[in-house]
């Protein structure tokens, strides 16, 4: 992917934002290539919002600096930023029609009308809806109108794309449809790109980067594999796709490894994890794509028994909860490549998991 | 309850809506026959038919000049209410500000407030200002009686107007006034448009406090009707009230066309 020649990268530096007595914000740095995509992955209330509308300008920070390119924006009002914003709601304006509202950005430029004209007409040819030109946003259908609102942001060849929660509003298979859209005309236009949103799936499939943000903190930025493979913390874990958890306490340390005594009494041997101490508490994680339902055969997996207690089958795949005993479940999740019959409810299954796969953090307290 | 039943009910309720209707339009429909009456006074059911009232309310000047002024108050203080209006209502919806709320309160009290006491309050107040009988002491008190319909109406359009659009606007390089410019003013114009018929409406019709204000050499049409008709009760007083219908019905239509009165209503 190679940046358009305008696109300017993005550097926040110890930015802090409090509303009234709340820190809504509180110390984040972060650091964006020209031409990259980040996401900022978080729960309501993590900052995320408030963060992209610092960069937008549409709130100061209180503290810290934020830059665009080389230039320090701080203070600086948001349409002197040449940005592009695509808001949740789209922020069609409603007076104007569908190709009033991708010039609208064009002629606050003063550019030519002959030349606005041009570059609306292949903005929108670049979303597929040349022919709506003279349309009402009201009489377009969510999709077209979420187009209309990227072909407004992109027609200004904005220094940076700042994307607001954009694809909360459509239903699933038009978010589906409405992701692959927005990453292929972000890699056609090369603009560094900012979005916002609250489901993971979105963020592992549109970034190149995911910046994991909690009550106004970075947790964790990494690539969506670092991000959902390598989590740094339970918040990250569980925030991003499905975890398991069983809980256990630290039985000894051998260097890398970490032997721990899970409730239903077995001992397993996983990668030692920061900060953790022979005796501690602890909450052992793993995904249920890594856990094998009778691993007969298979080498370097570690096999817990268990009986069956529930299956969920979707299709696709199916959801084996196992129960390991101890009062604790693991889920499996396997393919279902053939045809095949499935396992009684109540007989006894084996998982296998590889130990790499199983990851170790404190026992989380009680909330 | 049966189909019969319910019918009946229907045919009922039928009724009572155009008995109310009817109620309601009653002295329209009685004025209107009377301006066409051959009668030298005011009796209903109208004898014959005659066009010589409306060419009174000509012939005699003080009407005319009458009408001028109070066409003129109207335009002036609805200008004037517009701008403040219209400035309040942005500070009201876009800011917080201490006793925000109180001021709100305030504004809309002219809504609310016996008229002739308020009559009486401006014109003690307009009386040591040298504005008693002036176009211009009026046109004050006017522009304070319809300011909360505007404040009223523009308040409406300005919540319904997302606060996204401003910030869309702002970052697609618009600044605060071609924001206002191109997006807000575009937006509000249909209410503001609504309050400000409504306000040459109340301007002109006002009664009570211009009574006050009035005198020798400077009468509302509103007044000068008053004093004709306590000297002369003749169908004059129906072709004015006639002519004055004909010409609010009109606007009126004229603004339900262009934005739908019901939804200042609601």
């Amino acid at each position: 992917m190679s940046a358009a020649a305008d696109a300017a990268g993005v550097r926040l530096t110890g930015v802090k934002k409090w509303y009234g007595q709340v820190p809504a914000v509180r110390d984040v740095s972060l650091g964006i290539e020209p031409g990259e995509m980040v996401c900022l992955l978080g729960p309501s209330g993590c900052g995320k919002t408030t963060t992209l509308r610092m960069v937008a300008g549409l709130e100061n920070p209180d503290a810290g600096e934020i830059r665009i390119g080389s230039t320090l924006v701080n203070g600086l009002a948001p349409w002197k930023r040449n940005l592009g914003m695509v808001f949740q709601n789209y922020a069609l304006f409603p007076h104007m029609t569908v190709f009033e509202n991708v010039a609208f950005g064009l002629n606050m430029r003063r550019l030519p009308a002959a030349e606005v004209r041009r570059q609306v007409d292949a903005a929108m040819a670049q979303v597929r809806l040349a022919a709506f030109g003279e349309r009402r946003p009201s009489e377009l259908s969510g999709g077209q109108r979420q187009r209309i609102a990227l072909a407004r942001a992109i027609v200004t060849k904005p220094s940076v794309l700042l994307l607001d929660e954009p694809l909360a509003a459509l239903d699933k298979k038009l978010r589906e449809q409405m992701q692959v859209e927005i990453k292929q005309l972000q890699r056609q236009v090369g603009v560094t790109t900012i979005f916002v949103t609250h489901d993971q799936e979105e963020a592992l499939t549109l970034s190149d980067r995911i910046v994991v943000m909690d009550e106004g903190r970075i947790v964790q930025i990494g690539t969506p594999s670092e991000v959902y493979e390598r989590p740094r913390s339970r918040f990250v874990s569980d925030f991003i796709g499905f975890t398991n958890s069983v809980s256990g306490r630290v039985n000894s340390i051998d260097g890398a490894f970490t032997r721990v005594t899970i409730a239903s009494g077995q001992v397993v041997t996983v990668p030692s994890g920061a900060g953790i101490a022979a005796g501690d508490a602890v909450d052992l994680v793993i995904r249920p794509e890594k856990i094998v339902v009778d691993p007969t055969g298979l080498v370097d997996r570690s096999v817990i028994p268990g009986t069956l207690a529930h299956m969920v089958y979707t299709g696709a795949v199916t959801y084996y909860h196992v129960d390991i005993g101890g009062g604790a479940i693991l889920i499996a999740m396997a393919p279902n490549p053939d045809l095949h019959d499935l396992p009684a409810l109540g007989s006894p299954v084996a998982l296998g998991f590889k130990p790499d796969n199983m990851l170790i953090f404190p026992r989380r307290a009680e909330s | 309850m049966n189909p019969t039943q319910i019918l009946t009910g229907e045919r009922a309720l039928k009724a009572y809506v155009l008995l109310i209707l009817l109620f309601l339009a009653l002295p329209i429909l009685i004025v209107v026959p009377l301006a066409f009456s051959n009668d030298v006074s005011l009796t209903f059911p109208p004898h014959g038919f005659s066009l010589r009232w409306f060419g009174n309310i000509l012939a005699r000047r003080e009407f005319g000049s009458a009408f001028l002024n109070s066409a003129m108050i109207a335009c002036i203080s609805t200008a004037i209410a517009m701008v403040i209006g219209i400035l309040s209502a942005i500070a009201f919806v876009r800011f917080q500000f201490p006793g925000r709320e109180t001021l709100l309160l305030l504004f809309m009290t002219p809504l609310i407030f016996p008229a002739i006491v308020f009559g009486a309050a401006v014109a003690l107040m307009l009386s040591p200002l040298g504005l008693l009988r002036s176009v211009w002491g009026l046109t004050l008190a006017h522009t304070v009686l319809i300011f909360p319909y505007i404040l009223r109406t523009s308040l409406a359009t300005l919540f319904e107007i997302d606060k996204s659009l401003h910030e869309a606007a702002y970052t697609l390089g618009a600044n605060r006034w071609q924001t206002f410019r191109y997006v807000i003013l575009p937006l509000l114009r249909p209410g503001l448009l609504a309050g400000a018929t409504f306000s040459l409406i109340i301007s002109f019709d006002e009664f009570t406090v211009s009574m006050f204000l009035v005198g020798p050499g400077l009468m509302t049409l509103p007044l000068e009707m008053y004093n004709y008709s306590e000297f002369s009760l003749d169908p004059t007083i129906a072709a004015i009230s006639t002519v004055l219908l004909v010409i609010t019905s009109i606007a009126i239509l004229i603004i339900e066309k262009l934005v739908g009165l019901g939804k200042q209503f609601s």
